[in-house]
C-alpha cells in the first residue's frame, strides 16, 4: 500500500471544502448599516449574545438548548439533547444593508461513544427564515 | 405539615419560657408541671410527624408513585432502587450485536487444532459485543461516563486459546472548563484515526470494522491517561475539535520478553488493555502522547488528522509513531468516510538485546517494524415509500435503508509484500435500520489475503444485529 492513495482522498476531501452553502435566510434592506445592525440585535432579543463585533458586522447568540428531535436506542428514550445558536452577519450593500441568518445545530446523546462531543446536525432553515422575517419586518416598519 | 410546624413552635416557646422562667426563682414543683408539658406537647408532635409520612405514602400509593426502597418487593421492581438507575443525572444503557458468518473452505478460525492441523469451520454465530455503559452528570461541570465490554460474552472461563474478554473500554472523568477548553482523565478512548472513536456496533454501517482500525490502529484502542480537549468555531460554518492525551503507552512484550507485535497479530496483543503487566500497569517510565485535530470547513465535511508517540519497551527506548488521517463527506443521502494509517514500530525486528527477531508468524521474515493501511467506504441512505405505505408499523419515517461499498486495504509489514497481514478486501453491504440507532446488516466480503496475487478463496457471507438499549 502507498500512501498515495489515500493522500488523494483526502486532499479531493480538502478541496470539496471550498465549496458554498446556497440558500441562506437573509434580510436585504435600504436601510444604513447602522440601522439594520441594530435591528438584528432587536430581532435576537430574546437569545443572550456571546459576540457582538459590529467592524466585523458579526452578531452570534449563546447555545440554547432545545427540544431533541431524535430518541436514543431501541426503546425511544427520551435522553438525547439538542441546542441550537444563531449567527447573524450584517453586510454593507450599496447604500443599504443585508443580515444573513445562520443557524448551528448540534445534538448529544448519553448513549456509548456519543456522549463524548456533541456532533453538528443540519439547521432548520424554516427557523432561520423565521429570525430573518422578523429583522425584515421590523426594518419595513421603520420605513426602509 | 403546618400543624407540625404550629406545634413545633409552641415546643420552642414553652422550652424558652421555661428557660426564661428559670431565670427567676422556680419551684420545684412549677418546674416538674413545665416538663410534663413539654413532655406532651413532643409527644403530640411525634404522633403528627407519624400522620403526616403516612399520608404522603398513601398519597404517592394513590397516584401510582411507589415508593422504592430496601423494603420493595418484586423480582423486576428492585433494580429501579438503585440511585444510579432512578436519578435523572444518571443514564444507564448499552448495545449488543450478534452476527452469523458463513464463509468458504472453514476459513473461519476457531482455534483448534488437531495433530498440528488447524480446523476450521464455514459458519458460525457470534454474539460479539455486549457492553453495558453508564453517564452521569455528576454536576453540571462534572460528568462521568464509562463502558464495559463483554467481548464473546457467551464462555464462562478461559481456555489457552482465548481468554474472556470482560474490560473497560473506557471510563471517564470530565471537567467542563469552558468549550474550548475541558480536562478528561481515566481509562480513555484514544484518538488516533476517527473510527476508534466511533466503534459502537450500532453506529456502523458494515458488520466487519475496517481492517486498517483493527490491525494499524487495533481499536478499541484505549489507555489509562489524561489530557485536554476541546471545540473551536472558527467561522461562522467551521468547527475544529481536538484532543490531546498523555497516557500510558503500548507494551510491545510479554513479561519474558517474548515480543508480541507482529506481522500475524499486529499491534493488538501491545494494547495497555491485554498486556500481560501487573494491573496493567506501565511497563517503563515513559509516557505516550496521544493527540487528533478534526476540522469540518462545514456541516457535513471533516478531515482529520492524527497521531501517537510512546515507548513501547521495558529496557531500551523504542518509540512506536501512529499517524493516521481520517475523512468524512456527508451531502443529502450520500457519504464518503475513510481513514489511512501508519505505524512505526523502532527497532522491533531485533529482540531486546539487538539480536535479529523473527517473525512466528510468518517464517523467513523479521518481526515487522512499518505497517499501514486505508480504507474508503461510500454509503447510501434510502427508504422506498411504498415501504411505509405497505407496512408503516415497520417502515417510519424514521427508518433507513443503506447501501454500502467499502474497499479495506493494510499490510502489517510494509518490509515484505505479500505476507500475513498483507490483505485487501472488498465488502457490498445492505442495512436497515428500523430507527437510527438499531441495524440489521447484510454484507458479503471479498477476501484478498496474502496479497492480491495468491488470493485465497474464503469469500464470506455476514448478517448481524446489533442495537443501543
Amino acid at each position: 500500500m502507498t500512501a498515495r492513495k489515500p493522500l488523494a482522498v483526502f486532499t479531493c476531501l480538502l478541496l470539496s471544502g471550498c465549496a458554498t452553502l446556497g440558500g441562506k435566510a437573509t434580510a436585504s434592506s435600504s436601510c444604513p448599516f447602522e440601522q439594520v445592525w441594530d435591528t438584528a440585535i432587536a430581532a435576537l432579543s430574546g437569545f443572550h449574545l456571546s459576540a457582538a463585533d459590529k467592524a466585523a458586522g458579526v452578531l452570534e447568540t449563546q447555545w440554547v438548548e432545545v427540544r431533541a428531535s431524535t430518541q436514543a436506542g431501541i426503546i425511544q428514550r427520551e435522553v438525547n439533547r439538542e441546542r441550537m445558536k444563531y449567527v447573524v452577519e450584517v453586510k454593507q450593500e450599496g447604500t443599504g444593508a443585508v443580515a444573513t441568518v445562520l443557524q448551528r445545530r448540534e445534538e448529544w446523546s448519553p448513549l456509548g461513544v456519543r456522549s463524548r462531543q456533541w456532533r453538528g446536525i443540519p439547521s432548520h432553515d424554516s427557523e432561520e427564515e423565521a429570525v430573518a422575517a422578523e429583522m425584515t419586518r421590523r426594518l419595513k416598519e421603520k420605513g426602509c | 405539615m403546618r400543624r407540625s410546624a404550629v406545634l413545633g413552635v409552641l415546643a420552642v416557646c414553652l422550652w424558652l419560657g421555661a428557660a426564661v422562667d428559670a431565670g427567676a426563682v422556680v419551684s420545684e414543683e412549677e418546674f416538674e408541671a413545665m416538663k410534663k408539658r413539654l413532655g406532651i406537647v413532643e409527644k403530640e408532635l411525634a404522633e403528627v410527624k407519624k400522620q403526616e409520612t403516612a399520608e404522603t405514602a398513601t398519597k404517592a400509593k394513590k397516584e401510582g408513585e411507589q415508593p422504592l426502597g430496601f423494603g420493595s418487593t418484586g423480582s423486576g421492581k428492585l433494580i429501579y432502587a438503585k440511585p444510579f438507575v432512578s436519578s435523572p443525572k444518571a443514564t444507564v444503557g448499552g448495545y449488543m450485536d450478534i452476527q452469523y458468518t458463513a464463509a468458504k473452505n472453514s476459513s473461519i478460525d476457531n482455534g483448534i487444532n488437531i495433530n498440528g492441523s488447524r480446523v476450521g469451520t464455514s459458519s458460525s454465530f457470534d454474539q460479539q459485543r455486549f457492553v453495558p455503559f453508564f453517564y452521569s452528570d455528576v454536576t453540571d461541570r462534572l460528568k462521568v461516563a464509562a463502558e464495559l465490554e463483554v467481548e464473546h460474552g457467551i464462555r464462562s472461563k478461559s481456555n489457552s486459546g482465548s481468554g474472556i474478554e470482560v474490560s473497560l473500554e473506557f471510563a471517564t472523568i470530565d471537567y467542563l472548563i469552558h468549550e474550548r477548553l475541558n480536562f478528561r482523565a481515566g481509562i480513555i478512548l484514544l484518538p488516533v484515526g476517527k473510527f476508534n472513536l466511533l466503534h459502537d456496533s450500532p453506529l456502523n454501517d458494515l458488520a466487519a470494522r475496517p481492517l486498517v482500525s483493527t490491525m494499524v490502529i487495533p481499536s478499541t484502542l484505549s489507555e489509562a491517561g489524561a489530557g485536554f480537549y476541546g471545540t473551536f468555531y472558527p467561522s461562522r460554518l467551521s468547527k475544529l475539535d481536538y484532543e490531546l492525551y498523555v497516557t500510558q503507552g503500548f507494551n510491545g512484550y510479554q513479561n519474558d520478553g517474548t515480543p508480541v507485535i507482529t506481522a500475524g497479530a499486529s499491534l493488538r496483543d501491545a494494547r495497555q488493555r491485554v498486556s500481560t503487566t501487573d494491573d496493567g500497569l506501565d511497563n517503563n517510565n515513559g509516557k505516550a502522547v496521544v493527540g487528533r485535530v478534526a476540522f469540518s470547513p462545514m456541516l457535513g465535511i471533516e478531515v482529520g488528522g492524527s497521531g501517537y508517540y510512546g515507548n513501547y519497551s521495558p529496557l531500551n527506548h523504542r518509540p512506536l509513531s501512529i499517524f493516521a488521517l481520517d475523512w468524512t463527506l456527508q451531502k443529502g443521502p450520500f457519504e464518503l468516510i475513510g481513514e489511512a494509517a501508519w505505524a512505526y514500530a523502532t527497532d522491533n525486528s531485533k529482540d531486546l538485546f539487538g539480536n535479529p527477531a523473527p517473525d512466528p508468524t510468518f517464517a523467513g521474515q523479521l518481526l515487522p517494524q512499518r505497517m499501514g493501511g486505508f480504507y474508503v467506504q461510500a454509503n447510501y441512505h434510502f427508504m422506498p415509500e411504498a415501504l411505509k405505505r405497505w407496512a408503516p408499523a415497520h417502515f417510519k419515517d424514521s427508518s433507513t435503508f443503506t447501501g454500502v461499498i467499502r474497499w479495506d486495504d493494510v499490510n502489517t509489514n510494509r518490509d515484505v509484500a505479500g505476507g500475513p497481514g498483507d490483505v485487501q478486501r472488498l465488502t457490498l453491504g445492505l442495512n436497515f435500520r428500523p430507527v437510527e440507532d438499531a441495524v440489521f446488516k447484510l454484507d458479503y466480503q471479498f477476501n484478498f489475503e496474502d496479497g492480491k496475487a495468491n488470493r485465497i478463496n474464503n469469500d464470506a457471507l455476514v448478517l448481524s444485529v446489533a442495537t443501543y438499549f
